[in-house]
């Protein structure tokens, strides 16, 4: 889901009076409700909690408070790296906040960020002795990072749009000719030309909607007037409707292809929405295509997961650069997720020796003509994989170095 | 110790995520949780903790907790280690689990530890997690068809029966959670399934309850008749030995079943509409029992042993009552009983409007035939069969307890 920028939720905020206690707090989770305040304002960034002298590694439970007139980002810090050990990121004037992690021995500072634009850093302290369960620190990661991710996930976009501007006119020109039959062997490449794009939650706006939508939703179901777009055109062509019921389906597709080509250079990509579409692409495929729930009578939500596989490696592809420093081991681990759940689906292609059997729906397994063993085994991949994916929209959560 | 750390290096069904140790056991009331087995007035939050290590795995002889689910799963762990890293990360989840406390802190990059559907602290709230392993996880796919315990194979067919078409039968693993609250088993429900999705997947599932004393004594089922009150006294390690435990080399059992225990899964609906329409005489004839007090026909209390050798045709308890036919309590059929340690069920609506309520049946004992079977044989076509439906369920090992801090459930079997 789109998650709301906090920076503006905040600022939405009156400032309150607070009177913070100063200390320090090193205890575990049973002692913290006891835990001193640490105060957050114009003139410091927490100095009373690094001015403290007794601090071990462990467990930690700091109260923060913010007494200046802005909200804050808080930060935990090792002052050496900037890593990120901890993090409160919309600390609100007037109303504390509790932070808890688990530090190794090292040398830490609190980095204030507020959202005037004011960055204060309190002075570093040291934690001695050593933790077992000790959290790793995550570089951080300036919102300016994300730039060459989205201009090369933008590239990506623009050099496949002419491929579906293509494959629905042929679509358009089957339906227009009334060659059902050619039809429907030309609505899967079109389909999966637009399902490779990587598309999540909307992300092209009301294009997708128009592009893309299921019935859920609409008051007439699946013979409601406004329902558009590739799976609109799949119902009627494997539920018998006529050419004449299609042709505007098919007319209208091409129109808003043409649409959303046209405003894609001007509509913004929120950086953030790229580590959140590289896992929320394949949450969406379990929820509407493995369930076969968006599967409106081609049978073919297999080869829309897979061309939802392939989106979601384009979206990573972008991220390398960032995810790799950050958790050298992940991008591993998910290409061999990927590559094994890619696997899973090629097994379940009941073309006999090839990639196509020629037939409308191209050889795919139908979700519910799965067996158990072979919807289980689809289960287990995507579902460790989204395990591991579900990391990344943290990891690269926009955090300033300085 | 508990090799806390570990699950952090073995990343294989989780990999990044803290996969979670418990960070706070010993701090948050664990150890003034009360002992198994000790009854109300407990208020502490984290509720009572039942050890999970021992000789044999907690939730067999654990008297029965308020809520239950029967889960049953099928094993996708690719190969043979990582089947074994599956039974490893089971076995740390449950260690937490059945301990309680506080879900460790995790790095910025990672989503939450626990899904705080307990809270932030997890209570141990008397929660046991008992794992079994079903014969189709000897076939060819781990290479451990010489590891079969000997009388593992899948649940058959028995003449009263409704299977066809089933979606709740037999599995490679069966997973029994109980705890004294239903949220507490949903919880440790899905804690397993995020933290091994990659080993294994959910493949049918049932939920029970169990019933407080109504007024006094054993647990009444749906038909109002109080139930699993002959159960065996398996608190004397002598009946336990004889009737419960599998035995490592003994009877053809692999040395690793040491400590295991065969368990019967099985789901039986009861159509309680027709029998709300059967009179009390037939309802007790077939039972065998006066449902409102329990006693046996010919006794006053539901402790009563009924006295089959004075009733030799079945004047006072007739021959084909329910409780004769399951327990003769002649000498030749002591070996043949079962601990009981089934929870009522009530899940939905038919086609009629007739409620799908029931019993989930769940025995163990040493010897699947020896026991089970041999009371199912008597029991084919008893009176009461009109009135339930067997549904589903299977076959189950449950694997031998977890001895200490560096041993896993199953290490035995996969060693």
């Amino acid at each position: 889901m789109r998650r709301p920028p906090l920076r503006a939720a905040a600022a939405a905020l009156t400032a309150a009076t607070v009177i913070a206690l100063l200390g320090v707090a090193v205890s575990d989770a049973a002692d913290a409700p006891a835990a001193p305040v640490i105060t957050v304002s114009e003139s410091g960034c927490g100095a009373e909690w690094a001015a403290a002298t007794d601090g071990h590694a462990g467990h930690l439970v700091l109260r923060l408070s913010d007494t200046a007139r802005d909200p804050a980002e808080v930060y935990l810090i090792a002052p050496g790296s900037g890593d990120v050990y901890a993090e409160v990121l919309s600390l609100l004037p007037g109303v504390p906040r509790t932070l808890s992690t688990t530090l190794d021995g090292g040398s830490y500072a609190l980095r204030c960020v507020f959202t005037d634009g004011q960055v204060r850093t309190s002075p570093s302290r040291t934690l001695s002795g050593t933790v077992a369960d000790a959290v790793a620190g995550v570089p951080p990661l300036p919102d300016l990072d994300l730039g060459a991710p989205v201009t090369a996930y933008r590239a990506y976009v623009t050099a496949a749009l002419p491929g579906l501007l293509a494959a629905s006119r042929r679509l358009d020109a089957d339906l227009a000719a009334g060659d059902l039959a050619r039809a429907r062997a030309d609505w899967l490449p079109a389909h999966l030309d637009y399902e490779r794009l990587g598309a999540a939650y909307n992300s092209f706006g009301d294009f997708d909607g128009a592009i893309d939508g299921t019935a859920d939703g609409l008051p007439g179901g699946t013979a409601d007037p406004s329902w558009t777009g590739f799976h609109r055109i799949e119902y009627g062509l494997w539920h018998g409707q006529g050419a004449a019921v299609l042709r505007p389906l098919g007319s209208g597709l091409v129109k808003d292809v043409q649409d959303m080509i046209a405003d894609f250079p001007s509509a913004d990509t929120d950086p953030g929405d790229l580590p959140l579409r590289s896992h929320e692409i394949l949450e969406n495929a379990l929820q509407f295509q493995l369930t076969g729930a968006s599967d409106y009578g081609s049978g073919t939500a297999l080869a829309t997961l897979q061309a939802n596989v392939q989106g979601t490696r384009a979206v990573l592809g972008t991220l390398t650069a960032l995810i790799t420093p950050r958790d050298p081991a992940l991008l591993p681990a998910v290409d061999a997720g990927l590559s094994a759940l890619d696997a899973d689906l090629a097994a379940c292609r009941t073309a006999p020796g090839g990639p196509s059997d020629g037939s409308p729906t191209d050889g795919w397994t139908a979700p519910a003509a799965l067996s158990l063993t072979q919807r289980q085994w689809l289960d287990s991949a995507l579902g460790g994989l989204l395990e591991q994916l579900s990391t990344v929209p943290d990891l690269l959560q926009g955090r300033p170095s300085a | 110790m508990s090799p806390s750390s570990e699950p952090l290096r073995r990343r294989s069904f989780l990999r990044g995520a803290a996969v979670g140790t418990a960070v706070g056991v010993g701090a948050l009331g664990v150890e003034r949780a009360a002992a198994a087995g000790s009854d109300g007035g407990d208020t502490d939050p984290a509720g009572r903790r039942i050890p999970f290590e021992g000789p044999h795995q907690a939730g067999i002889t654990t008297p029965q907790q308020a809520a239950a689910t029967f889960a049953s799963f099928d094993v996708t762990a690719v190969d043979r280690a990582a089947l074994r890293e599956l039974f490893r990360t089971l076995t740390d989840r449950i260690r937490f689990l059945t301990a309680g406390g506080t879900p460790p802190d995790v790095s910025v990059a990672s989503v939450p530890a626990d899904s705080a559907t307990l809270g932030p602290d997890v209570p141990a709230d008397g929660l046991t997690v008992t794992v079994g392993v079903g014969s189709s996880l000897f076939d060819a796919r781990y290479g451990l068809a010489a590891r079969r315990p000997a009388r593992l194979k899948p649940m058959p067919v028995f003449p009263n029966d409704h299977l066809a078409g089933s979606t709740e039968l037999h599995g490679d693993l069966s997973i029994q959670f109980c705890a004294d609250s239903r949220d507490t088993v949903m919880h440790a429900l899905r804690d397993i399934a995020k933290h091994t999705r990659s080993g294994m997947q959910l493949n049918w599932k049932a939920d029970g309850f169990h019933a407080a004393p109504r007024p006094t004594g054993a647990q009444r089922n749906q038909l109002g008749f109080k139930d699993g009150i002959a159960n065996p006294d398996v608190a004397t390690a002598a009946v336990a030995d004889a009737l419960l435990w599998t035995r490592g080399g003994v009877g053809g059992e692999p040395a690793w079943a040491e400590g295991g225990s065969y368990q019967v899964v099985r789901i039986i609906r009861m159509l309680v509409e027709f029998w709300d329409r059967v009179s009390l005489r037939e309802q007790e004839t077939m039972i065998g029992r006066r449902r409102d007090t329990g006693a046996p026909l010919d006794g006053n209390r539901e402790t009563d042993i009924p006295d089959y050798a004075a009733d030799p045709q079945g004047i006072a308890v007739p021959m084909s009552a329910h409780i004769r036919l399951a327990n003769p309590r002649t000498r030749a059929t002591a070996a043949q009983q079962i601990l009981r340690r089934g929870y009522n069920y009530d899940r939905g609506v038919d086609v009629n409007g007739n409620l799908d309520v029931g019993l989930l049946f769940c025995s163990y004992q040493q010897d699947v035939v020896r026991q089970f079977e041999a009371v199912q044989a008597r029991l084919a076509d008893e009176p009461l069969v009109d009135y339930i439906q067997p549904t589903g369920g299977g076959y189950f090992f449950a694997l031998p307890g977890v001895r200490d801090g560096s041993d896993f459930l199953g290490a035995g079997m996969l060693s």
